[in-house]
């Protein structure tokens, strides 16, 4: 974990958004910490996962990965160099290592632009070919995420939930990227298109050796596409661990909770238990370990002092006082 | 005698198309099922599969003039709904049937008390005269939302999107339904608020001895509330089967290739099922089976006619030619 020769290192990573109260003379009102020193580490052709409820920060780490938010403080490491503090240019050029593709995929093409010129986008901006060739990388993306290069010419609209995704997959292979965050990647999709573009993304990754970053609040989409998965809770990271350890040895009682609220398709398994109450606001969060309100197991000592991130074996992390 | 009382709802060959510039679309095309009294259906199936116009079409709210149910009938306790005046079915919508519809946050009005929107069912069906705040408060208990007192008089903005649902619910529940439509009661929430959601949801079921038709494209959300589960593709109804039968013994291809493209947590695969292919348009569908072009296993009739509905156990049937004789 602890390895900054990684594609992408995250360490101490915070973004604390400023909360102001009135108009001219504004008083700070507060903080909200959506993110709160997290650190961790993805390796090439590796899928690190996170998973939490909404409003935990999982999307607001994608977006400081991205450079499209600037930390408060901790630093990104790519390929061993502080990213962080870039600006102006040297962000615009180190961007096309690190590329996106969104949750819902009727939002993230622009209705107005055919597809060749949405997937060219990020060849025009970054002037990495000539423009001669753009059109044959078109279509050659276009069939490496499975449509064919007649749909270059066609609109947003004329294509499936599930082609959409495609196609923004497409766009964000255009550079040849080292990495790409996939934010929800499946979640606006039906099941039968989820299960081809999960096994999409897989072959991709095997063909170009990319490092995943994949947000999702689904245990079961997370569990079939990583390697190491990260659960996030108000802001933290409260256990990361191997994908089969997490789902096979479960240490804190966040995670329990979450794999123990997943419904199965399977009727003789009827599932009750689960986590009472919501998740706290990030504005006032518990003091001690933010989950102790809700948790089964807490004592004195959970309200009062804030575990830390500890290393139990095998790359098994835990924030917990009881494990 | 004794099956018709414990019969609550029964669509008998139920059409609704949409007339559009394009041609006609056909999202609901001879759909048949019953729902008996305590039962829990799932309406399973993909986006535009037709689910959601077959539970518009059962309260008489699909969206006119493009869209216009032209066919079938729907029995609610042995009276055709279709034959009711507008003035009939609004004493129905929200009094015998309900529904829960799928996102919290614009199911409610932003602008109004909580208090206020969850008392309009009961005052229009002039349901607790005079102790409407007592009725009020006394559903928040049941649809457990905390300090129910201060929370009635509450804007929907100031709810989380979880207490906006049980609002929602008991909203739906709170003139002591037969019939709840549930249409994705969950798919906008987390996983564990939406597994509160479900726990609240069979509590309510028990507790006001309704039925409940939950429309879902979630197999494994099904799996945990249903005794019965209808399996819908492009307009059609194409499985009936009871729960337990329908997740262990699914028969026509397209049940079998959904139950097996779905990740289960704890039980990793290296590679997930897909089913090839994209649903059909249901503007002008073929003559045949919908799932023929994408179906591994079709053969040459399946192509030319509809299949007919074979029954394969007890309340267990099929639309698929792989069982019946050519």
């Amino acid at each position: 974990m602890q390895n900054l020769d990684d594609l992408i290192a995250v360490r101490n990573l915070k973004k604390h958004y400023l909360l102001t109260k009135g108009f001219v003379f504004s008083k700070i009102a507060g903080y909200v910490k959506a993110v709160d020193d997290i650190s961790f580490s993805i390796s090439s052709g590796r899928t690190l996962g996170l998973v939490g409820e909404s409003g935990c920060g999982k999307s607001t780490t994608a977006r400081l990965l991205l450079g499209l938010e600037s930390p408060t403080s901790g630093k990104v490491y790519f390929e061993g160099k502080n990213i962080s503090t870039r600006k102006g240019p040297e962000l615009i050029k180190f961007r096309k290592n690190i590329q996106a593709v969104f949750q819902d995929p009727f939002r993230s093409l622009n209705p107005r632009k055919k597809i060749r010129q949405i997937i060219a986008e990020p060849l025009w901006v970054h002037k990495t070919l000539p423009k001669k060739k753009i059109s044959t990388r078109v279509c050659a993306l276009l069939e490496t995420v499975g449509l064919s290069a007649s749909h270059a010419d066609l609109y947003p609209h004329e294509f499936s939930g599930g082609q959409r995704q495609r196609i923004a997959i497409a766009r964000a292979l255009a550079l040849n990227p080292k990495a790409i965050i996939l934010d929800e990647p499946v979640s606006a999709l039906d099941v039968s298109i989820q299960a081809q573009i999960l096994n999409l993304l897989i072959d991709l990754q095997n063909q170009f050796h990319l490092a995943y970053l994949i947000i999702s609040h689904d245990l079961a989409v997370i569990e079939h596409v990583s390697d190491h998965i990260g659960v996030m809770y108000l802001g933290k990271l409260v256990e990361m661990a191997p994908r089969d350890k997490i789902y096979s040895n479960p240490l804190h009682p966040y995670t329990r909770a979450l794999l123990d609220s997943v419904p199965v398709a399977d009727p003789t398994m009827i599932k009750d238990v689960g986590l009472e109450d919501e998740v706290p606001s990030p504005l006032n969060p518990p003091t001690g370990c933010r989950f102790h309100p809700r948790c089964g197991f807490r004592d004195n000592e959970c309200s009062r002092v804030a575990p830390e991130l500890v290393d139990v074996g095998a790359e098994h992390y835990v924030a917990c006082h009881l494990s | 005698m004794n099956t018709d009382n414990q019969k609550l709802l029964e669509l008998r060959g139920l059409r609704t198309y949409f007339f559009t510039r394009q041609g006609v679309v056909k999202a609901v095309d001879d759909v048949s099922f019953t729902v008996e009294k305590g039962e829990v259906i799932g309406l399973v199936g993909e986006s535009g599969c037709g689910k959601s116009i077959t539970s518009l079409s059962i309260l008489r709210m699909v969206p006119e003039p493009a869209g216009k149910i032209v066919g079938g009938k729907i029995l609610f306790k042995n009276e055709n709904l279709l034959e009711k005046s507008e003035e009939e079915m609004r004493q129905i919508r929200g009094n015998r049937i309900s529904m829960i519809l799928q996102d919290p946050m614009v199911a409610l009005n932003q602008l109004l008390k909580i208090g206020y929107q969850l008392s309009e069912p009961l005052k229009y069906h002039g349901k607790a005269m005079g102790q409407i705040r007592e009725k009020c408060i006394e559903l928040l208990k049941k649809v457990r939302v905390s300090s129910p007192e201060t929370r009635i008089s509450e804007y929907p903005f100031q709810f989380s999107g979880g207490m906006c649902q049980r609002v929602v619910i008991g909203m739906g529940v709170s003139c002591e339904p037969d019939l709840l439509i549930a249409d994705e009661p969950t798919t906008a929430l987390d996983v564990t608020i939406q597994a509160q959601i479900l726990r609240l949801l069979k509590r309510v079921k028990a507790e006001f001895n309704a039925s409940i038709i939950i429309i879902t494209h979630d197999l494994a959300l099904a799996a945990q509330i249903c005794t019965r589960v209808l399996v819908m593709y492009a307009g059609k109804i194409i499985e009936k089967a009871p729960v337990k039968v329908f997740y262990e013994n699914s028969a026509h291809p397209y049940s079998n290739g959904l139950i097996r493209s779905v990740p289960v947590v704890g039980r990793r695969v290296e590679r997930l099922y897909s089913i090839e292919g994209q649903p059909p348009s249901l503007l002008n569908p073929t003559a045949g089976c919908r799932f023929a072009p994408r179906c591994q296993k079709a053969k040459r009739i399946c192509n030319l006619q509809y299949p007919p509905e074979v029954i394969l156990g007890d309340g267990h049937k099929v639309a698929c030619w792989l069982y019946a004789e050519e």
